[in-house]
Parts: C-alpha cells; sequence; structure tokens
C-alpha cells in the first residue's frame, strides 16, 4: 500500500493515510489527556510546597521547579526511558513518556496553580480560620473552589503546549501522530507530504483546544 | 440603655499581658497590658497606624506577637507552658480556641462562591460537625436574627455592603463564639449602611456577648461601650468608661484624637 502511494495527488494521499494519522492522533491525546491529568495532581503537590511555611519544604518544590523547567523534556524523557534502565528499571515507552510528561507539566502546573491560589484574597483565609477551620479545610473548601475558575483558562493553554510537546514522545517508539509521519515517510521518501499530513493535524487539535479554552475563559469570567 | 455596670470580680475574658509586636524597626505593640471581662463591650480606638487592628487580632493567633502573652479565658493564645517551658499549639489547639472567638472584618470576607446562607452553614458543617440539617436550621435563625431571612439565596456579590456585613456577622455568630471581635465593621461602608450593622452589634451587646469592637464610630461607643481603651503608637493610653471619655479622657493625644474625630478641633488635621 505504501509504495501505492508514490505519485498520487496529495489529497489523495491524505485520504488514503489519513486512519493511520487518526490512530496515532488517538495516541498523542492519550498520552496529553493522561500527563495533563498527573501533571495537575503533581502541580497542586509542589504549588503546595512552594507555599508552605516550611523552609525545608519550600526548597524541594524550587528544586523540583528549578530542574525540569531547566532542562529540556527531550533529556527528561530519555532519562525515564533509557536511563533508569542502567538500574534495571524498564518501563514501556507508555509508561516512561507518560512519567516524564507528567512530571516536566507538574512543574509548570505548579506555577499555574501557584498564581490563582495567590490571587485569592488574603481575607478569605483569615476568615476560614477564624472560623476554626484548619489550614487543610480552608483549603478544600474556600480558597481551591475559589481558584479553580481562574486556573483553567491557563491549564488549557498548558494542555495545547503538552499536546505539541508530545511529538518528543516520538523518539522513544511509541507511534502517536509524529511516528506515524516517519515511518509513512521512510517507506515512501515523501517526507514533505507526510509532514505536512502531520501539522495540519496538529494544527486541528491545537485548534480546537484554544477556541475551547477561549470559551471556558469567557465562561468563567461571565461566573465571577 | 441599660449599661451594665463593670464588676471586676466577674472572670477575665481576654488578658494581655506585657504584649510587644514589632515590624522589623517599627514598634507596632509596645508593652499592652489590659483586660477585657466576661460580659463587657470595649472600643478600641485611636489614630490609624495606631496598632488598634494588630492587638485585635492577635487575640485569635491572626497576628502573632513578639512578646507578652494573650490569655483568652486563662488559657494563652498560640502557645502552652509544658514541662517548664512554652512550646507552640498544635493547629488542633488553635482551631478549637478560635471556634471561641468570631471575628468580623472590615472587608467582610464573605466566600464569594457560596450563598449567604452557606456562608453561615460552613463553619458549622466543616468545624463544628452539624449534619446538613441542624447547620441548615441554626444559619436560618441566624440570618432572620439579622432580618436577612429574605437573602439566604443570595451570592454576596448580590447583596449591598450592609446586608454583606450582617452575612458576616450572621457567619461569625452561628459558631456560638463566647467573645465577638469587630474589625472597623462599618469603616468599608456608604454612610446609610452603617446605621443597620451598629444596630445589630447593639443587639448582641445585649445579649450580653464580650465584645472588643475596634472602630471610629463614637456615637456607638458612647451608647454601647462599657469601656473605651485609646491607643495611639502602640500603647494603651487611656482606658475608661465612655462617660468619663467623652467629657474629658484625660491624655493630651485622645484629646486630639477625639477633636479631630468630632470636627471639634481648632487644628487643622493635614499638617
Amino acid at each position: 500500500m505504501r509504495s501505492g502511494l508514490v505519485g498520487k495527488s496529495f489529497f489523495e494521499v491524505f485520504r488514503l493515510t489519513a486512519p493511520l494519522f487518526l490512530k496515532g492522533a488517538q495516541m498523542t491525546l492519550l498520552l496529553t489527556c493522561v500527563s495533563i491529568v498527573l501533571g495537575v495532581c503533581m502541580g497542586l503537590l509542589v504549588a503546595l510546597l512552594k507555599m508552605s511555611k516550611r523552609p525545608a519544604c519550600r526548597m524541594v518544590g524550587s528544586a523540583y521547579t528549578w530542574f525540569l523547567r531547566g532542562t529540556p523534556l527531550l533529556v527528561q524523557i530519555w532519562l525515564v526511558y533509557f536511563g533508569l534502565g542502567q538500574f534495571g528499571i524498564n518501563l514501556s515507552g507508555f509508561i516512561a513518556g507518560s512519567i516524564a510528561l507528567s512530571l516536566n507539566s507538574g512543574a509548570y502546573m505548579a506555577e499555574v496553580i501557584r498564581a490563582a491560589i495567590e490571587s485569592i484574597p488574603k481575607g478569605q483565609m483569615e476568615a476560614a480560620k477564624s472560623l476554626g477551620m484548619t489550614y487543610a479545610q480552608a483549603m478544600r473548601r474556600i480558597i481551591l473552589p475559589q481558584s479553580v475558575r481562574r486556573m483553567v483558562p491557563p491549564m488549557i493553554n498548558e494542555f495545547v503546549a503538552l499536546l505539541k510537546d508530545s511529538s518528543l514522545i516520538a523518539t522513544i517508539g511509541i507511534v502517536e501522530l509524529l511516528l506515524t509521519a516517519k515511518l509513512l515517510t521512510s517507506s515512501t521518501f515523501m517526507p514533505f507530504t507526510f509532514y505536512s499530513i502531520v501539522a495540519i493535524f496538529y494544527l486541528a487539535l491545537t485548534t480546537v483546544f484554544t477556541t475551547l479554552g477561549a470559551t471556558v475563559e469567557r465562561w468563567m469570567a461571565a461566573l465571577e | 440603655m441599660n449599661r451594665k455596670h463593670v464588676n471586676h470580680e466577674r472572670k477575665p475574658m481576654v488578658e494581655f499581658k506585657n504584649v510587644s509586636k514589632r515590624y522589623g524597626d517599627h514598634l507596632v505593640l509596645d508593652d499592652v497590658s489590659a483586660t477585657v471581662y466576661e460580659g463587657e463591650v470595649v472600643v478600641i480606638c485611636g489614630p490609624s497606624g495606631s496598632g488598634k487592628s494588630t492587638l485585635l487580632r492577635a487575640i485569635n493567633g491572626l497576628e502573632t506577637i513578639d512578646e507578652g502573652l494573650i490569655l483568652v479565658e486563662g488559657k494563652a493564645v498560640g502557645k502552652r507552658f509544658e514541662n517548664g517551658r512554652w512550646v507552640p499549639d498544635t493547629e488542633a489547639e488553635l482551631c478549637k480556641m478560635r471556634q471561641q472567638i468570631g471575628m468580623v472584618f472590615q472587608q467582610f470576607n464573605l466566600f464569594p462562591h457560596m450563598t449567604a446562607l452557606e456562608n453561615v452553614m460552613e463553619g458549622l458543617i466543616s468545624v463544628k460537625k452539624m449534619n446538613d440539617r441542624e447547620a441548615l436550621a441554626v444559619a436560618r435563625d441566624t440570618l432572620e436574627m439579622m432580618s436577612l431571612s429574605d437573602k439566604t439565596g443570595s451570592r454576596p456579590s448580590k447583596l449591598s455592603g450592609g446586608q454583606q456585613q450582617r452575612v458576616a456577622i450572621a457567619r461569625a455568630l452561628a459558631m456560638r463564639p463566647k467573645i465577638m471581635l469587630f474589625d472597623e465593621p462599618t469603616s468599608a461602608l456608604d454612610p446609610e449602611l452603617v446605621g443597620e450593622v451598629l444596630n445589630v452589634m447593639l443587639s448582641i451587646a445585649r445579649e450580653g456577648f464580650t465584645m472588643i469592637v475596634v472602630t471610629h464610630e463614637m456615637e456607638f461607643a458612647r451608647q454601647v461601650a462599657d469601656r473605651i481603651f485609646f491607643i495611639d503608637e502602640g500603647q494603651i493610653l487611656v482606658e475608661s468608661t465612655p462617660d468619663e471619655f467623652f467629657s474629658d479622657p484625660g491624655h493630651k493625644r485622645a484629646r486630639e484624637f477625639l477633636g479631630r474625630l468630632l470636627g471639634l478641633s481648632e487644628t487643622p488635621d493635614i499638617p
């Protein structure tokens, strides 16, 4: 089938290979979704560490973001996938990729979450404390519900960024969008065609989520 | 006005013992000692930046102090004496103490994501561990006392400043505290809304709550307070009954303050 693509028009090639790209897109979306969910959990933890009263906690939080924002994502992915192999920890590409992407997005999410929490007026925490609520109760019942509204729009932006960054997972053999294009290219020698098609797929995904983000942002603004 | 007579054999509710606090080089509270008795209404007044809010907020541990001791019903705020030395209270102990102390803020600090009713129910459910039905009943009753029965379903943003502050008072009061603290409760209100909040505070005072009120409302102080503390530069300069205070506070700076506030002063207030 692949050699049969040579000489066909772009649209014909697009039509014939679209099912392969759709499968790749599924993998890209799955990786991104898993990583964003774990990234938000990680980010919340790191944000709380960074806002802690204990200097040791703050240091751990800062070290985390310092490392993950200061090194290339590709290096982080290879560290988890190949690096851990040196200690006999052999993770599948999907698991290693999800871990690396989650840890990385956790560092960016931490900033998003911290900014949103710190944007809530101090009086809210004081009012909660004056009722006798613990710090954890005040966070859960008063501060976080209010800050979530302010977190969602920047989180959708992070989602779009992560969706594009997930293409780096192609390097550890997960057949997501980019690797689909690369595999087709190597058997047909039509790099321009297939990298154009993959760009179209990425563009379609990011456009959908950016538009969704803008809608949610308007919706949240109306809610406040 | 049925003014209670201060009986110094009554139980001390809040005691300040040589309390000092500094922000950097600035001494906000300078060796403050005073006692507020059970059932007493004390108004704290003084120029802005005099330390009056800091003193009030130290009672429930929203501000920490550097030296001295604050006792609430004989128990030190934020620390306890154990095996010959002072150790910081655990969070649980601090929370338990704060349940006894209601606080009303200048900016109301209502929870904007909840209705008036939910604001009042929040502490009852998460702190007092009431079930929803009990909490609902208590919250409804308390809001009714504040004449807010028709506003139970409203979010704070849909209420006037005076209504918001009354919800905030209901939120504190519903916890059945022994002490109510008011930190400039009417300063953020439009003048025409001040009266409704002061009326509510007056009715609370009549119920016999121990109240400590930081305010510039001298008419309220005159009518409701058992005693007035005048603070300037971190020190309580005057402690007296309203009668004494308004006829002659007995201290130059208190006289100047009163003069400025009541508009009687010859000296202009802006240099």
